[in-house]
């Protein structure tokens, strides 16, 4: 509050308004709120349509439901009560200033941090949103602030609150409804958020319900509210095609932005907010709308104007709310101007009824508001980064040796993204024998002949392009493939193998190419341990097996190394410590080294770990002009959580709602994947 | 921006000193998020009653400050979380006293967050040449891992904590050693800092400098003469802008 009281902008907003408001008087508070709101109190009812009719009251005079009643209510029957109507038209002004400055915060919050001020001050200082709430009197600030509520709601995650306020701005105002559908596809189309989305629809669905319904058994309500002719605007304007026939426009085109979203479905929040702003925008620009129904598009105009640096679209806006204002100055009521004891009546009165004048600025505010409609989906959506880096899944191919951890790595991504949004295709499920097998003698499996590289990169490929595959699965429990099974495309493909870098096509379709390259003491070591401790086999067997499979690993695995981005080695701090079989490996600190082909990667993920984790952090360059990270520390997985926040607060739209992120060398992994990603992730969907 | 001594900002400083916390960032919240990262874990992983360990937390930290004076380790977290186990009845668990002093910090710093216009304000010092140094209380770790984590490790380039002298501030040697490692600096010189006592008066009785006092939330000016700064400012904006009005 005390921020907003030394904010020049708001300042400077609020003097106007209240200016306005002791000067200037809407004839529709005269003529319709303020008769209405004050029969509420004579009549002492909550349920007034009805008895405001049967008196003689104006059937548009308040379109609105109970929620209106009670928030534009209590000032106004305090300011008719001290000052008869014209008290209580001013008190139901100080009520539409006081939702108006919880817009302008709630459109602040809206808007990222650098462009918050410049939202703030295109709202708040706009010609339009001044003539439509100060000077013409509508009160549509409610709903949208209602709207905002919500929408800031989505996006921090708080799903019911922003379902409640969804049903509030909707039972407020059925137009919100309007909003509706491109949240309903926000979440659906968005696997991260598909989960919640009945955490959203269904109390909104409640709100409204509970709302409207029992109003239902009032005729008044039936017929100012639910009956209102504001609703045949939506048709209003139709191109006849003869015979009696109409193409209603504006339907045509609100289903076919809707079409639109559905088919770019991951819409992001920003899509969110571009396609709301063009619905209600394009709503205004083809209907016949009354003035109020501006405000429900500026809070849209105004974040994209905030983003669309440049003269030329400030100037356009210059001529969108100058052509609005002159337009509604001429077509719609104003309000009665008093100067002390001089009343001026402005309804129609400064500007004769001149059709041709008023066309025109009409074709000019048109023209100006179309080119901002499809300004905002061009840009707003299809130039967006989040549009660019979400038309195909994200493939990320790890490769490794047996026992080097990409089972683990792979889980570690899916722990990140979410498990609903990754689908992981494993190289063992592509082995040309079952365990037991004779050519198993002959071959091992890093030999790349054991294996359908071809058809493991074809349903890579496949999966990539978002289609589906038939694959089997290698059941380790039993050293057999299963029958074929289905598996759908996600946002993430995880492709991992001791040949994940090894056919072209994988490394092609690969955004991530990750190599792990656990240090040889270290695998041997987990891997005897594993199978002599906890399996029961002859050590000298399983000394044998890892020596028969040295040569191969050298010949096929290593040299996918040369292939990756992103080299991970995890080590022992103490080499020592692995001698001893007994060796409990929880008990031995790791150190991992992260190897990064782009010299430059390192350095704030470097400060990161120095900073957040208390990691000790060695940086140094490495072969062929990469960069090696030294990270040893035993970070919990709440200081990975907050690294990962620090790393880049851009990705969490890509992340799983609620990534898991594991302590130690995992989280360490994690938090240099994150890092690598956000990289991949800014040339993707461009910076 | 208040100047509440108007001849003190004729001319741009030679340099230009800052307290770090609660004059970058604000400390309450991240201070908050810290303890309330500890109790969490101290709870959850050691089963003691919050209602316990705050008790033998605060009595700790008096100790410890009592015993320590105002020095840097006076303000140590892990000190105050081993004292605070040993209380407890723990013994002094030096692997729990660590975890509960990275669980602070980290959630800390996670919640930390510059003041506006910050990085700017350092920015256009280097660009004026005036160099800046920070000169905060507390061990040289920790302030060394927050200048890290904001990124001003860039920005500025000296820092002098108290943790490289026998005294925290207003003990006029940590002024003086910054100053002295810049190799002595003549001419005016602006410490920004936000508390009147060390900062203001401690700065201005051990170097003479031209005291800046950032205000936010409560924060307001002391009553004491000796204590009262050349100017009060609320938006570092506001020192841009005084910066940039000044004369070379």
């Amino acid at each position: 509050m005390k921020a907003l009281l030394r904010d020049p902008v708001f300042l400077l907003g609020l003097a106007i308004r209240l200016l306005l408001i002791a000067v200037a008087t809407p004839v529709i508070h005269q003529i319709w709120f303020v008769p209405f709101l004050t029969h509420v109190t004579h009549a002492g009812t909550l349920v007034p349509w009805s008895s405001f009719l049967a008196s003689g009251g104006p059937v548009e005079a308040f379109p609105y439901g109970l929620l209106y009643v009670l928030v534009y209510g209590p000032l106004t029957w305090i300011g008719e009560l001290v000052a008869g109507p014209a008290g209580g038209a001013i008190g139901l002004s100080l009520t539409t200033l006081a939702l108006d400055a919880g817009l302008y915060v709630a459109l602040r919050r809206l808007s990222r941090p650098e462009e918050q001020a410049l939202t703030g001050a295109l709202y708040w200082l706009s010609p339009i949103t001044l003539h439509v709430g100060y000077w013409h009197g509508q009160l549509d600030v409610f709903p949208v602030l209602l709207l905002t509520a919500s929408l800031l709601f989505l996006r921090i995650n708080r799903f019911r609150w922003s379902g409640y306020t969804l049903g509030l701005a909707i039972a407020a105002k059925a137009s919100m409804v309007v909003a509706l559908p491109f949240v309903a596809v926000y979440l659906i189309g968005s696997s991260r958020l598909r989960w919640k989305a009945a955490s959203v629809l269904l109390p909104a669905a409640f709100v409204v319900f509970a709302l409207i319904a029992p109003f239902h058994f009032s005729e008044g309500f039936r017929t100012m509210v639910l009956g209102t002719p504001e609703a045949a605007k939506a048709t209003a304007l139709a191109i006849p095609y003869g015979d009696g026939l109409s193409l209603f426009v504006f339907p045509v085109a609100y289903a076919g932005l809707l079409l639109v979203a559905w088919r770019v479905r991951r819409l992001g929040f920003d899509g969110l907010l571009a396609f709301c702003g063009a619905a209600f925008l394009g709503l205004f620009l083809l209907t016949p709308a009354s003035p109020g129904w501006a405000l429900w598009f500026m809070p849209f105009l105004a974040w994209h104007l905030a983003r669309t640096p440049g003269l030329h679209a400030y100037a356009l806006y210059g001529v969108f709310a100058v052509a609005f204002v002159v337009l509604q100055t001429i077509v719609s009521t104003g309000a009665t101007l008093r100067i002390g004891d001089l009343a001026l009546f402005s309804d129609r009165v400064f500007l004769p009824d001149d059709s041709d004048l008023a066309s025109g600025f009409f074709s000019l505010f048109v023209l100006a508001g179309l080119v901002f409609l499809l300004q905002i989906i061009r840009t707003r959506v299809f130039q967006s980064r989040h549009y660019r880096a979400t038309r195909a899944p994200f493939t990320v191919a790890i490769a490794g040796d047996s026992g080097a951890g990409k089972d683990t790595l792979s889980d570690l991504i899916v722990d990140m993204v979410g498990a609903p949004s990754a689908v992981e295709l494993s190289g063992d499920d592509y082995h040309i024998w079952d365990r037991h097998k004779p050519m198993w003698r002959a071959l091992t499996h890093l030999n790349p002949k054991a294996n359908h590289l071809d058809q493991f990169a074809a349903d890579a490929v496949a999966l990539s392009e978002q289609r589906h595959v038939r694959r089997r699965h290698y059941d380790h429990s039993v050293g057999r493939m299963t029958k074929p099974e289905m598996v759908k495309p996600s946002d993430w493909l995880i492709v991992s193998g001791l040949h994940a870098l090894h056919p072209r096509a994988l490394i092609e379709i690969a955004d991530m190419r990750i190599f792990l390259a656990m240090d040889e003491r270290l695998r041997r070591f987990l891997k005897i341990r594993r199978d002599v401790t906890v399996r029961g086999h002859p050590l000298e067997k399983v000394i044998s097996s890892i020596q028969k499979r040295l040569p191969d690993a050298a010949r096929f695995i290593h040299p996918q190394r040369e292939k990756a981005g992103l080299v991970l080695t995890l080590e022992a701090v103490r080499p020592s410590q692995l001698a001893d079989l007994e060796t409990d490996p929880a008990d031995i600190p790791l150190r991992l080294l992260a190897f990064s082909r782009r010299a430059e990667d390192f350095t704030r993920l470097g400060e990161i770990l120095l900073s957040v984790c208390g990691c000790y952090i060695v940086e140094r360059a490495g072969p062929s002009g990469g960069t090696e990270l030294v990270i040893e520390g035993e970070p919990s997985a709440a200081d990975i959580a907050v690294a990962a926040r620090h790393i880049s607060p851009m990705l969490a739209e890509y992340l799983a709602l609620y990534p898991v992120w594991r302590g130690g060398a995992n989280g360490l992994i994690q938090l240099v994947v994150l890092e690598h990603l956000s990289r991949i992730m800014a040339v993707r969907g461009g910076r | 921006m208040e100047l509440l001594n108007k001849d003190a900002f004729l001319e741009r400083p030679r340099c230009v000193l800052l307290d770090l916390d609660d004059t970058l960032y604000e400390y309450a919240p991240a201070h908050a998020a810290g303890m309330s990262a500890v109790q969490a874990y101290v709870t959850g992983e050691l089963a003691v009653a919050q209602a316990d360990f705050d008790g033998a937390y605060a009595v700790s930290r008096e100790e410890l400050k009592r015993r320590l004076g105002r020095t840097a380790s006076s303000h140590s977290r892990l000190l105050y979380f081993q004292r605070t186990i040993e209380r407890l009845g723990l013994a002094s668990q030096p692997a729990v006293a660590l975890q509960m002093e990275q669980t602070y910090w980290s959630a800390f710093l996670g919640a930390a967050e510059l003041f506006d216009n910050v990085k700017d304000f350092l920015d256009d010092l280097r660009i004026a040449g005036i160099p800046a140094a920070i000169v905060t209380d507390l061990t040289a770790q920790i302030q060394h891992r927050k200048l890290i984590f904001f990124g001003l490790h860039r920005l500025v380039e000296w820092v002098t904590t108290s943790e490289e002298l026998r005294h925290d501030k207003p003990s006029p040697a940590i002024f003086e050693l910054a100053l002295a490692k810049m190799g002595g600096v003549e001419g005016v010189i602006w410490m920004v800092g936000d508390n009147p006592h060390c900062d203001v008066k401690g700065a201005r009785d051990a170097i003479g400098a031209k005291t800046l006092q950032k205000l936010h939330g409560d924060k307001s000016v002391s009553d004491a003469a000796d204590e009262k700064p050349d100017a009060t400012f609320r938006d570092f904006d506001s020192l841009r802008k005084l910066l940039a009005r000044l004369p070379g």
